[in-house]
Order: structure tokens, then sequence, then C-alpha cells
């Protein structure tokens, strides 16, 4: 049996109360959280929102103007460090794993209470699963992902502090999606036909509607619902009853809330921000100059840090089963692709296109993961090493024309797509195209509508695409495009009948990265897939652009803002200088 | 006459410039100081104290009727934060721009008006900027119209708004705020303190030394309070130094003091 994350759980017992609670320490200052301050009690973060949210029900919830409310709202049996990205106890101090990896059984903290006060159990974790998460009633995308092989886990009770899920095979990922929000079987397991035959089916699509008074909504989320004033304000307040505690034995979350402004308008949304009317706010590149003007007058901090890039990935495909079989047979040699790579200037990109936003990209895997290993082998920018590479494999200039040609002395040329319209792609393909002529590579640059392109590169029609695919801190969420018969597999979907050693060897790892709970291990596995990634070029990665934000330097705390959690990931530590303080103006 | 302000002057860098002066003290040197730059950054150090201490009458008539710029310049900016998100009406706001009393009481009008109208069309916003009775509708609606049409500047563009004698000073001055954001970014084409120095001391445009020295500020903010001091006294009797210049070091001086208010 393997063990996990015992060493997070604290048991505190606190004077004065019956049971020891079993709370879990923000190790604040020290370790990954060593830029973090024990903070003081007091103020709301006020930032924007752009919509109303339309559901308090997190599990039904689908666009962000509810979740980033429900989020708050609610924990898990385990979450995601906010600084590391890796899966750690959440509700669930520890969890072992059966010998074949199919079996955990996790153990809960003791002493806890919801927010109403009413004791965490056994009881409520079951209920979540198989009362509202299983149960076909729920309309909830949060099944999807703990299918593995296409069936749902069993969930059990053993105790009152145990419960045990059964997988259909090993499946390293289950850890990270099995901290959804748990639900107070109190509260709501009336109304699930696994529990009352006699419910309404619609009952838990329904609960926790945006008109349901907030003292009925309860979570064990580090805050509690207050008040919901459509079309201008959601106020969540501080969970009495929440579970974390800093070095000190402060009970956290610091804030006393969070308000949510709802404006329908970014450009009111930055504005509020520039008046002070809110504390933190997510600058789009554009944005960067005018809050920079007056950052130091308005005490406004602007985070750009380079190493941050956002999720998701910039990249050159050349279609290895591109109709026009000569441009097919070089698009298919690993030297003409690492020469495209050598042509592709990421710095003057990152200049002259991102304005300094960016960071050169090697791997597929993003440099926030904790599987991201940055020494892949990197073929930069370098002119003359793309032309000695063109000419090793004998595309060259054959009739003085200035262009390369094939060995039949037509002229070696290719078109360049991208989705018409986004001015960083478009860019960008320019400045290669550029490049690309500068030593003889004739590439037709032709811009189409997004869909007419994704219509041609799923068709398997295409010659060479500037595109870019979202991405997660999760390797496995590449699957799709990284196995050979994966449905995203576009640089060279014949790798599914006939696939190359490498492609071979990276479905196994693949594999082997999901079936093994040992983050070592999957490390070792997702670094020799991201090695082969990048000696190979199947994408030819480009500029990952980097997070932006900004916030008042009142605001405590900041230190790990990134893309992995934002502003409101830190909200349970973040805190006040002067809690009578919103952006940079005293109120009350 | 020159002499006794030498002998003041050299008092004055002999003063200890402690950072951290009580609300009065900052009261009595934004009203008395022979500086008028040291009055104004005690001004600026003023405006969250004033914002948590006075209410919007008190606010309202020292920004009519305070003894002196600064502490008008204080009570203007302490006042747009209460009026920022209080429910003022767009036509409340619009008439206090257009008929108050004081540019500082039109002034404090500005970030509230620029909300009421962040969401107008683009055409409409600029059409305001250059047609506004007052200076300050002008300011608040090119503020806004510039905000609103961001993706599309460029550092060429703004200067040349600031340099162009036809447009109205609000717009003009709107423009050389968000040009001083592209004298710092993006990196790769950002000036350096020196370059905004110069640029803040010299350019013959009065807009764009406008910009440079509201860049310059955020470098500014990094000296201590005790250089700027004594950069403000120094520059006191010096011939030939631009206001814009001298704003920048007492903008920043003020942000020092309010700091340690």
């Amino acid at each position: 049996m393997k063990k996990f994350g015992a060493a997070f759980a604290v048991l505190a017992f606190f004077v004065g109360f019956a049971l020891a609670q079993e709370y879990k320490v923000v190790p604040l200052g020290q370790g990954e959280w060593k830029d973090f301050t024990i903070g003081k009690y007091g103020g709301y973060l006020v930032v924007g929102s752009l919509d109303n949210p339309k559901t308090f029900n997190h599990h039904i919830a689908q666009e962000t103007s509810s979740t980033d409310v429900t989020g708050m709202l609610h924990a898990g049996l385990t979450e995601v460090n906010p600084i590391t990205d890796m899966v750690e106890p959440g509700l669930a101090k520890s969890w072992e794993i059966s010998e074949d990896g199919m079996v955990i059984t996790f153990h809960l903290r003791q002493g806890l209470q919801w927010s109403d006060g009413h004791p965490f159990t056994a009881d409520d974790v079951v209920f979540t699963f198989n009362g509202v998460i299983f149960n076909e009633d729920v309309r909830t995308d949060y099944r999807d992902v703990l299918l593995v092989e296409g069936k749902l886990p069993t969930c059990e009770k053993v105790d009152d502090y145990t419960v045990r899920f059964t997988l259909a095979a090993p499946f390293r990922p289950f850890l990270r999606e099995i901290g959804g929000a748990i639900y107070p079987a109190h509260k709501l397991q009336h109304l699930s036909r696994v529990y009352n035959p006699d419910a309404d089916p619609e009952a838990l699509n329904s609960v926790w509607g945006v008109d349901t008074p907030p003292e009925e909504i309860v979570g064990m989320g580090p805050f509690k619902l207050k008040q919901f004033i459509p079309d201008q304000l959601v106020v969540i307040e501080r969970n009495p009853y929440y579970w974390k505690v800093d070095p000190q034995g402060n009970r956290l979350p610091y804030l006393d809330g969070v308000k949510y402004v709802i404006a329908f308008s970014l450009d009111t949304i930055m504005l509020k921000f520039r008046n002070g009317e809110l504390d933190v706010y997510a600058p789009r590149p554009e944005d960067i100059a005018t809050l920079k003007a007056e950052a130091a007058q308005k005490g406004i901090k602007i985070l750009i840090d380079p190493t941050k890039p956002l999720f998701g990935t910039t990249w050159i495909a050349f279609n290895q089963d591109c109709p026009n079989e000569k441009l097919r047979e070089y698009f298919r040699m690993v030297e003409f692709r690492r020469a495209m790579s050598h042509l592709v200037d990421r710095q003057t990109i990152i200049n002259n296109v991102y304005l300094g936003l960016g960071v050169p990209q090697w791997s597929p895997v993003s440099m926030l993961s904790p599987f991201y290993y940055p020494d892949v082998p990197k073929y930069d920018y370098d002119p003359e090493a793309a032309a000695k590479l063109l000419d090793q494999i004998g595309l060259i200039d054959r009739n003085g024309d200035g262009w390369r040609d094939f060995p039949d002395g037509t002229t070696f040329e290719f078109e360049l797509n991208t989705n018409a319209g986004n001015t960083i792609r478009e860019q960008t393909c320019q400045i290669f195209v550029a490049d690309c002529a500068k030593v003889g590579i004739k590439v037709n640059f032709n811009p189409i509508n997004f869909n007419a392109l994704v219509t041609k590169l799923l068709g398997g029609q295409y010659e060479a695409c500037l595109l870019g695919l979202t991405g997660s801190s999760e390797p496995h969420g590449g699957a799709n495009v990284e196995r050979s018969c994966g449905g995203l597999h576009f640089w060279k979907y014949s790798d599914c009948e006939d696939p190359t050693p490498v492609a071979k060897r990276i479905d196994e790892l693949f594999d082997l990265g999901v079936k093994t709970y040992d983050f070592n291990e999957a490390y070792e596995y997702y670094k020799e897939y991201q090695i082969l990634a990048a000696e190979n070029l199947f994408l030819i990665y480009t500029v990952n652009m980097l997070y932006r934000y900004a916030y008042y330097e009142n605001l405590q705390n900041t230190a790990g803002f990134s893309p992995l959690a934002g502003a409101l990931g830190f909200a349970e530590v973040l805190w006040k200088k002067n809690p009578n303080m919103v952006g940079n103006r005293v109120i009350g | 006459m020159k002499k006794a302000f030498l002998l003041v002057v050299l008092g004055l860098l002999a003063f200890p410039a402690i950072s951290a002066w009580t609300a009065s003290d900052l009261e009595r040197m934004a009203t008395k100081d022979v500086i008028p730059e040291i009055r104004l950054a005690a001004g600026y150090a003023l405006v969250n104290y004033y914002a948590a201490t006075k209410s919007e009458a008190d606010l309202l008539k020292l920004a009519e009727s305070g003894a002196t710029e600064a502490v008008r310049l204080a009570a203007s900016l302490a006042l747009s934060q209460k009026w920022v998100g209080a429910g003022k009406t767009r036509d409340e706001l619009l008439s206090i721009l257009t008929e108050g009393k004081t540019p500082e009481v039109r002034a404090a009008a500005v970030p509230a008006f620029m909300e009421a109208i962040v969401t107008d069309k683009a055409d409409a916003l600029l059409e305001l900027a250059k047609t506004g009775a007052t200076e300050e509708l002008q300011y608040a609606a090119g503020k806004a119209y510039l905000q609103k049409i961001r993706a599309k500047l460029n550092k060429d563009t703004l200067e040349s708004i600031c340099g162009d004698e036809a447009l109205p000073a609000g717009y003009r001055k709107a423009a050389a705020e968000v040009l001083a954001g592209y004298y710092l970014f993006p990196a790769t084409t950002a000036l350096s303190k020196a370059q905004l120095e110069e640029k803040a001391l010299k350019d013959v445009n009065p807009f764009v030394r406008y910009a440079a020295a509201y860049a310059l500020v955020n470098f500014l903010a990094e000296e201590s309070a005790d250089a700027l001091y004594k950069k403000l006294v120094s520059l006191f009797l010096a011939p030939g130094v631009s206001a814009e210049y001298r704003w920048a070091y007492a903008r920043a001086l003020g942000l020092k003091w309010a700091a340690g208010l």
C-alpha cells in the first residue's frame, strides 16, 4: 500500500473543543509558501464580474460568472496546491492506493463542520458521489471527468471517516479529478432519488438557484454566500467553520469576504479598477501601457513574470499526410522540420508581436505544469543552420531564381494557413514567411476563416498551419493530440494505422503515465515524451503569452498569482494592509 | 531678494525631510510652505486622509475655496474617491463638470463621469473630448475615449494628439497621460529615467513634457523622500526648469509622504 499526504495533515487540538479537529495548516512563510506572510483579519476583496451568476449549484454551473462564486463555497477530498499545482489532501487528510491501483481509500479529517455548523462525515462524501454526481438525474459535466475506461468508479462508506472508491483501471489523474465539491447530505439528500424514490428528478438540478436564501447554501469552502443583488453585486463572507489555519493557528480566511461587482463590459471593469473600485484586474496586453503610466501614482502593481506563461500552445504544423506527395516526403523528414524550427525567430516575435509579453516555447507541456521538463532539445532561430539542413536533404536552388527547388526542378513551396483576424498569429506568420524567404523557402501565406481552417486541419487537407491548442497542467489532457489514433493527431493521421517507432513509444508513455500514482515515475515518462516531441518537432512551438495580473499594493500575499489559480485561488490567504481600503480608496 | 531666497533654500536643505509627517504637518505645508511644489506634495499626501476623515460637504467646500491650490487639489482628489460609485447620475456629474465653481470641483467629477460614459460609442466620446465645454469635460471624455480605443493606440498617434494645437487642452492632457504608458511599455522601446527627465525638461511641447513627467513619477517613486525633497528645494530657484519636471518630483514626494501618514 502506498500512502500519500500524511505529512500535510496536522492534528490540531483546540482547548474547549470536545472533538479533535484535524485542520489543515497552510504553511505560510515556509517551503513553497515562503513568500507569504501571516495576515491580519478584515476587509473585502472586490473583483469585477462580467455577468450575473446563473446558479449557486456548483455541480450544475457552467459559466464562470457562477463558478467563480460557487468555487469559493465548497471544498473537495483532494485539492491542487495553487503554487506547485501538485495534488494535496483536502477534506481527506490522506489516502491509500491498492497494489493494483484500482482501489483508493480516503481518510477524512475529523471534527470538521459545514458552514452551518453541522458535522462533516463520510455520509456527505458518499451522498455527493452516489446521490449527486453519479446520479443520471443530475446534469453535471463532472461525471464525465470521473469516467475511467468509460466506467464510473464505485463509492462506498467504510466508516464515518473513511470512504473507498473502486476504479475500472488504474488512473493517476483520478486523484486530481476527485477533488470536486462535496455537498452536504443533511441539506440535500432528500432531493436525490438515490436516497428518496419520491424525489423530483429535477430537484437536484434546480436546487440552490440564484433566488435561494443565502443561509440555505451550505458548504465546506472558505466562504459562504451572504448576498446577491442581480445586476449589481454578489457578496460572500468568511465561513466561520473553515478547516484551514495558518501556522499560528489563526483560522483562514483572513478576508471578511469577497465582493463580485457585476459590470457587463470589460471597459467598465477596467475603469472601475483604475478608479480604485476593484482590488484586482486581469489586464489584456493592450491595457498594460495605460496601467503602467498610472501605476506608481495609484499604487497599482502589474505582475508580468517570464516564468509564468499561460497554459496552451501556439505552433506550426506540417501535414505529414498532405495530399501533395512531394511535400509530404519532405514534411516527414525530421531535418526539414528542424530547419523550419531554426527559421522561427521567437525573440523577434516576442518583441514585435507580443510586446515583450511572451516566452519561447519548446515543450508540449506547459511551463507551469509539475510535469514540465525544461531541458528538451531546442532548435532555435538560426537561418544558417536551417540552410545547411535544407542543403543536406537536397532542397537547393537549382535554377538560380532564389527559391529552393525539388529534385525535379520545380519550386519547393507550400501554403501556410492561420485563422484570419487573429492579428498575433498573422503577424507571427508574416515574420516566419520573411525568414523562410531569406533562405530560399517559398511560403504562400493564406489566412482563412477559423472554421474553414479547422475543417482543413481535421480533414488532413492542409499543408502547413499556425494555430494553437488549449492546455492544462496534466499532460494526459493532450492525449487526444499526441496519441497516434488521437482525434487531434492532425499532423499525421496515418500514424493510427501505421505508427512510426516514435509514435508507438509516445503511445506507450501516455499509457504508463496514467497507470502509476507515483509522481516521480510519471514524471520520467512525460519527460521522455517531451524530449521525443522536441527532437521530432511534430509541432514546432513558437511563443507562449505571459500571464498578466494587476492589483493594488494594499493587497498582500499576492506572490503566487499565476494562471494556475489567479487571484481567487489565493483568496483564503489574501489579506489587506488596510482593511478599510478598496483599490487605493479609503472606504467607510 | 535673491539672497533672501538663497537663505531660505539653504535653510530648507538643512531641514530634515521626515517621511512620516502628521496630517496637521502636511496641512500646514500644503497651506504655507514657501515652495509651491512642496505645497503640492503635501496636498497629494493628504488625499486619503481627507477621504477618510472629511465629509463630502467639507471636501466640496475645500475644493471650492481651499486656501491654496494644493489644499483644493487634495480635497478634489478625495472628493473624486467619494463620488466614484456613489450613485450620482450622468446628468449630475455632467453638470458638475461644466458648472463646477473651480477647476478642482470640476475635476472631482472626472472618474465617476468616465464610468458613466465609458460604454458610449467611441465617436461620441471623441466628439465630447473635442468639444466639451470645459477642460475637465474634455479630459474626462478624452480619457474614456482613449481607453476605449487603446488597442489601436501607439506612441506616434498619441504624440500627434499631444502636438496638435487645434485640439483642446483637456483632450491633449488625457492623451499625454496615456502616452506616458508608451514611454514605459513595451520594454524594448521604453525610455530610461534619464531620457524621461530630458523630455520632461526640454521637449518643446508642454503635453509631451507632461507625458514624460507622468511616466517619470514611476521612477521617482522608488527614491527616498529625503532625496525628492532636496531635489525640489534645489529646483526652487533653478531657472528654466519646466513646471512638468517639478510636478513629477512633487507628485512622487506626495506618494512618499502619503505612505508615511
